[in-house]
């Protein structure tokens, strides 16, 4: 089976299903209650029996009356009633224009009492009217019906009931439901749309479809307020005006679909149609045209074109997405068409089913908008929800980067500081006190002897110590062997000139792993300490620095030989500061024992591997 | 380019202390031809457009001014002569502006006598030494011209070789480590010293050349 005949048949049989629910609904009572309806009449005039409805088309602007006379056999009512049971007659109209005045054989029998308003369809009334037991005077029944509009012609007389009270309560509760009940629901329900809808365009304003299914909600809902609210009867002359809120109420729905469904091929354009309803409406106001034909004239074609181009692209997209929920909205708009035509037929007395379904499928439609728009209210919700989930992620992301940008930038002000306070003082030193100093070594190396040797000694001493100092403001670096170069250039090596060999060796270092450039001072006076001590307290020949590099693993280990066999145990201020220093260092060690020439220093630590970083 | 000796040398240095030092133990040298000092910016300019000088030993910090504008009077002046740094500590930013003018090495002035006479023969030879912190200074340098060029299409100035004498310099190692190292002579390494400060130089000119056609100061 080809998908496009499986579509339609798929259509077709739940198109039935709601048909042929409804109907074998309604049968039930229309069985029990057609026996009472009266839809033949005779007629004097022209002496033979005709069919009801009668109408009357009275096309000028002023309040049409109509009258029309007929008779009935009371046989045919006896044989309808129980006759036995005596009981009082009754009659039944389900739906005539605004005023009917009742005369059987001679006598009137309408009053205000009997008439509940605004119980019909539109603006149609019921009526409920006794019929005392002395018209019954004879074997005919002569009527003479006069029915009465001051806004929309024709007048008809529709078929009637008559029937004791009980026969005809099921007709009229049944109808109570199916045109009135209803309708008070669907009223509910497009109060609901208009809400919802509303809420929806407000919370997506990108969502135009929303504010044009608001805008058909809301053209909608005069003409239920004008059927249904006490007290419109005193409007009922303006309530005819309302119908031109209808051709521009499908030309919204037409722009709702065709936006929900985001159709380009077809389109109604929307300035010329409203100036189209307005020229109808003040043509109609002006006298140019009756009313009736005025509101024809002007919806009959924007109507007939909105609901069928809407249908087509509800159609073609039901069928390209095969989306459940298009599928049922699809049902219900077909159900909807159906049920006019059913009404149609039921108004014609083509049909024998009495009553009309059409507000029924109103409100199925109206029940199935309400489940689509409630559906995306709820992807409305879970998407707010969605995106304060993700705005709160990223509020708190953003947040947590503008502090560490001002924890940057603050560290960077820091050492903005830092390197040019830095600057300035070795600018002062290398300007000041270290031209002095070599001018105090000068002088001293000029005059030769034990006290200047002295002096000569500790300016030697101090200019390395400023040049140590100098370098480490300089080099920021977190290359290991760049720090050991400094240690080498301005620790070890001036020890020469005290003529203590020197020797320094150092395997390759892997390039990922790099030493934290605020470690590298420390370091430098870790080893600085150390080999102060050996030559402080060792007095060596010889000193060893033998550095070994095993991935991140460092050992450094100073050797001092030829002098004293000293070695300490962990007391003294500098070996305190050297494991002070240390504790910065990850995997750090200090250790120091007693060898056969001297002493040896072991220093481990762990370097950082940027590789992973 | 290469000199002879006797040697026509120029002292500014404003230490009287430190000047008669440098003089005595340059008197002694047996290279040397004729010595002029000063005491001041004023006198040296005055020296360098009178006198013909191989070798200028120049303070940076001097009463009347910078050391720095000299080096370049007198390579301007005198494109043969060499001129060499006198410096207390070696702090970096005023020694490598010296470099950048053109001088080609340094002496500190706590440096021992043979160390001062050493120097000046190496650099009168065509040679350089170059301490692991100077080295250091350098690398930086380098890093800093070869990102900037890398815009112009300029790689880094200097050969492998030379790159590679400078890191083993200033990670430390004493030249002896580094001729072993790259298999080369001392002398060798100090010719390669000397022409990395050649090359800072000339960098420092294109440097300041490139600088001077983008802002639209030169026509060609």
């Amino acid at each position: 089976m080809s998908k496009i005949t499986s579509f339609i048949v798929k259509l077709i049989i739940v198109l039935m299903i709601f048909y042929l629910t409804l109907t074998s609904f309604l049968k039930l009572f229309t069985e029990q209650v057609n026996s009472y309806k009266v839809d033949e009449v005779f007629d004097h005039q022209k002496n033979s029996e005709i069919t009801l409805p009668l109408r009357s088309l009275n096309l000028s602007l002023e309040p049409s009356i109509q009258e029309f006379s007929f008779s009935l056999l009371t046989d045919n009512i006896k044989e309808s009633v129980d006759e036995k049971t005596q009981e009082q007659y009754f009659l039944y109209f389900p739906r005539f224009e605004q005023d009917i005045t009742i005369t059987v054989n001679g006598n009137t029998i309408t009053n205000k009492g009997n008439i509940s308003r605004w119980q019909g369809p539109l603006i149609f009334n019921s009526a409920f009217i006794h019929i005392p037991p002395y018209v019954f005077n004879g074997e005919v029944l002569n009527f003479k019906i006069t029915i009465s509009t001051n806004s929309l012609p024709p007048i008809s007389l529709y078929p009637f009931f008559i029937g004791n009270h009980d026969n005809l309560n099921l007709a009229y509760v049944t109808h109570q439901f199916l045109e009135k009940t209803t309708r008070q629901i669907s009223m509910v329900l497009l109060i609901l749309v208009l809400t919802i809808s509303i809420i929806i365009y407000l919370k997506l304003p990108y969502h135009k479809e929303y504010l044009w299914l608001a805008i058909a909600s809301g053209l909608f809902l005069p003409l239920r307020f004008s059927n249904l609210v006490f007290g419109m009867d005193k409007f009922i002359e303006f309530v005819p005006w309302l119908y031109f809120l209808i051709p521009l109420a499908t030309l919204s729905i037409f722009y709702y679909i065709k936006i929900l469904i985001q159709n380009k091929y077809f389109n109604i354009p929307l300035i010329p149609t409203i100036l189209f309803v307005l020229l109808g409406a003040l043509s109609a106001f002006i006298g140019l045209l009756p009313l009736r034909q005025a509101i024809i004239l002007v919806s009959l074609p924007i109507v007939l074109f909105s609901l069928f181009f809407s249908l087509s692209i509800l159609v073609k997209h039901t069928y390209q997405s095969s989306s459940s929920m298009s599928f049922i909205l699809l049902c219900s708009v077909l159900f909807l068409f159906i049920s006019f035509g059913h009404d149609v037929l039921v108004l014609n007395n083509y049909l024998s089913h009495t009553f009309l379904i059409s507000y029924i499928s109103v409100f199925i439609l109206l029940l199935t908008i309400i489940i689509q728009l409630f559906n995306k209210l709820i992807e409305l919700l879970n998407n707010i929800k969605l995106s304060n989930v993700f705005l709160n992620k990223s509020l708190v992301e953003a947040d947590q980067a503008l502090a560490d940008a001002y924890e940057q930038q603050r560290l960077l002000s820091i050492k903005t500081s830092i390197s040019a306070e830095r600057g300035r003082i070795t600018e002062e030193l290398h300007d000041g006190i270290a031209g002095h100093l070599t001018s105090i070594l000068t002088i001293a190396r000029n005059n030769e002897n034990e006290h200047n040797k002295q002096i000569a000694k500790i300016a030697k001493y101090t200019i390395n110590e400023l040049r140590l100092l100098i370098d480490t403001f300089e080099t920021e670096s977190d290359d290991l062997a760049i720090v050991l170069s400094i240690v080498r250039e301005r620790i070890l090596m001036p020890l020469e000139a005290s003529e203590i060999k020197t020797t320094w060796w150092m395997n390759n270092i892997d390039p990922d792993y790099r030493i934290n450039p605020n470690l590298g001072l420390d370091l430098i006076r870790i080893l600085q300490e150390c080999i102060n001590n050996a030559v402080k307290h060792g007095k060596p020949k010889i000193i060893n620095v033998e550095i070994y590099v095993a991935g991140p693993d460092v050992q450094i280990e100073l050797l001092n030989h030829g002098g004293e066999a000293y070695y300490k145990k962990e007391t003294g201020h500098g070996l305190r500061n050297i494991k002070k220093r240390l504790k910065k260092f990850t995997n750090a060690s200090f250790s120091i024992r007693k060898i056969e020439t001297g002493a040896a220093s072991t220093i481990t630590f762990t370097l950082e591997d940027t590789k992973n970083s | 380019m290469t000199t002879t000796p006797p040697y026509k040398i120029l002292i500014m240095e404003d230490n009287k202390v430190v000047q008669r030092r440098f003089y005595d133990v340059l008197s002694n040298w047996q290279n040397t031809g004729l010595i002029y000092t000063s005491e001041s910016i004023f006198e040296a300019k005055r020296i360098i457009e009178n006198y013909h000088i191989d070798l200028l030993l120049a303070d940076l910090v001097l009463p009347d001014g910078d050391g720095i504008g000299i080096i370049e009077l007198l390579l301007h002046e005198q494109p043969d002569a060499i001129s060499v740094v006198i410096s207390a500590l070696n702090s970096r930013t005023k020694v490598m502006s010296a470099f950048k003018v053109g001088a080609i090495g340094y002496i500190l002035k706590d440096e021992e006598d043979y160390s001062i006479v050493e120097i000046c023969e190496y650099v009168l030879d065509g040679k350089s030494i170059m301490s692991p912190s100077i080295a250091r200074m350098m690398l930086n340098e380098m890093n800093h011209l070869s990102l900037y060029h890398n815009s112009t299409k300029v790689v880094n100035p200097l050969t492998n070789k030379e790159a590679e004498v400078l890191n083993l310099i200033g990670k430390g190692l004493t030249y002896k480590e580094v001729a072993v190292i790259e298999d080369i002579t001392v002398g060798t390494v100090q010719v390669h010293i000397r022409n990395i400060y050649k090359k800072l130089h000339v960098n420092n000119r294109s440097e300041a050349f490139y600088e001077a056609n983008k802002l639209g100061y030169l026509n060609e």
